[in-house]
């Protein structure tokens, strides 16, 4: 794109004078163009499917329980440790007795909701959780909840995420040998 | 109506139309800049943004008054309003319809340069008082550049007055009705002189893209680093009035003043928008183009608008002299 510089006194006003026509060009072409901006708190722009947003607790959709067996997995692969669980152990399985979340100091790396093997912690499809008090942004496990029930929740969740990277192998078809099953895909 | 008082009211009627005009034609760029970067600009005070200047007038008017400790106090609070002065003054001039203005003198264009570089005066004072060095290299900067194209612009803005014949505004606007009659339309010396206005009333303003003496980058604001409050408020109203001014004088010395379709009322109103449309082009310019170096400035001017000013002034006298007199 780049054009050989003329010389001389004329070569050198032409090309001063293309270089202003282009610079004008493009801000012209600018301001015809509609403007890109999105206002904000009355429109909000559609979140893509796998936003990382502020994390929540699900209940299980079918009998209402707590998703969350108190597993800890999450609490050790935290990078900036933000997640503490206790476990409460009970008969048939388990559960969180707390869980709090320091949202001011995590990093939505979504590791969390990568190892959860419940699908308990996911990620909410809104990162509204501007506050003018730092003490409000330390979930607990009722607010965790709450948070879950308040947006839509992002695509990704620990086992759906995990299917994605190594789909579950379709049932064989009958007589034939899985290896060669696998390579005529 | 004694025609003292008749002054005095006239004179305060514009004073204040001014003032008004300066505080929505920063909304008007604001506007017009953030379209050319594909932004909406100011629009949450009132509909639309318009009551933006408002909001920011008040806001300049509730800040603290900072005065630096070792900042010349004499100096450096009397430089906004010595800044102000000439660039309110320019209006005095200004024809804005026949007969209607405030003075009406017959070497008004002279009036209007000669007072148009004075505001260099309040600027070096403010930089010099701040006791700041990057205000007083930009006051340097300053006077070193205005110096350099108040020559090429005083050139430039004489190319109407031989044309016309005349030193009086109302005279140069009268001289060139009916739109092929806009001096911008005159075979080649007009185009010529109209993009020659504009590159020196860029330079002379201190626009980008010659904005060296404010230079954001380098010098944070520039002279007027150290102001606050109601002092920067005033100097950023002489800034813009002078602005507007210039863009007056362009519309009127170029685009033909009030003439235009319609009645006679309509004409302040085609001024006002032909002043406008060189005020946005002016903008155009600003948000279009990139600043250039200190020495490649004056070498624009010295070696190239001085001399072209003045061999287009030089071939305009003689273009009138060939024509059989001015105004033929």
């Amino acid at each position: 794109m780049r054009r050989q510089q003329r010389h001389g006194f004329w070569g050198e006003l032409a090309d001063l004078g293309s270089a202003v026509g282009r610079a004008m060009r493009v801000t012209l072409v600018n301001f015809i163009r509609r403007p890109i901006t999105v206002h904000y708190p009355t429109v909000e722009r559609v979140y893509p499917d796998r936003f990382r947003g502020i994390l929540a607790l699900t209940y299980d959709t079918e009998t209402g329980e707590e998703n969350c067996i108190g597993c800890r997995l999450c609490e050790y692969i935290c990078p900036p440790q933000v997640i503490k669980v206790e476990m409460l152990k009970a008969e048939k399985r388990n559960f969180a007795k707390t869980f709090t979340l320091e949202l001011y100091a995590c990093e939505f790396c979504e590791l969390c909701v990568q190892v959860c093997p419940t699908d308990a912690i996911i990620m909410m499809k809104s990162f509204d959780a501007a506050t003018a008090d730092r003490r409000e942004l330390l979930f607990d496990k009722d607010r965790l909840h709450q948070v879950g029930l308040q947006f839509p929740p992002s695509w990704a969740t620990g086992n759906g995420l995990r299917d994605m990277q190594t789909p579950p192998k379709a049932p064989k078809a009958e007589g034939e040998p899985a290896k060669a099953g696998s390579k005529a895909e | 109506m004694p025609p003292a008082l008749y002054d005095a009211i006239v004179a305060f009627v514009v004073l204040n139309a001014v003032i008004g005009m300066v505080t929505y034609v920063t909304l008007l760029e604001r506007k017009f800049a953030a379209r050319m970067q594909s932004r909406i600009g100011p629009h949450r005070v009132g509909p639309h943004g318009l009551l933006q200047p408002i909001a920011d007038a008040l806001k300049l008017m509730m800040k603290e008054d900072v005065i630096p400790r070792t900042a010349d106090r004499g100096v450096y609070n009397l430089a906004p309003i010595v800044f102000l002065i000439p660039c309110m003054l320019i209006f005095a001039t200004l024809p804005f319809a026949p007969g209607l203005g405030i003075a009406d003198l017959n070497i008004g264009i002279l009036f209007f340069l000669a007072v148009s570089a004075m505001e260099i005066v309040g600027l070096f004072m403010g930089g010099w008082g701040s006791n700041n060095k990057y205000a007083l290299i930009s006051a340097m900067r300053a006077v070193n550049q205005i110096i350099s194209y108040d020559l090429p612009f005083i050139f430039v803005a004489l190319v109407p007055v031989v044309l016309t014949g005349s030193l009086n505004l109302s005279a140069i606007a009268a001289a060139q009705q009916g739109v092929l009659g806009w001096f911008v339309f005159y075979p080649v010396i007009g185009q010529l002189a109209f993009v020659a206005y504009i590159v020196t009333t860029l330079a002379a303003e201190n626009r980008v893209p010659f904005d060296i003496l404010e230079a954001e980058s380098e010098l944070i604001a520039g002279f007027r680093v150290e102001y606050s409050g109601m002092k920067f408020a005033l100097i950023q109203l002489g800034e813009y009035a002078h602005m507007i001014g210039t863009s007056f004088l362009g519309a009127l010395l170029f685009l033909g003043a009030w003439s235009g379709p319609g009645p006679a009322f309509m004409g302040p109103i085609w001024f006002l928008g032909k002043a406008m449309a060189v005020f946005l082009l002016v903008t155009w310019i600003r948000w279009s183009f990139v600043r250039i170096r200190v020495d490649q400035i004056l070498a624009i001017s010295w070696k190239l608008m001085l001399p072209a000013s003045l061999l287009l002034l030089m071939a305009t006298a003689l273009v009138v002299v060939l024509r059989g007199g001015a105004g033929a």
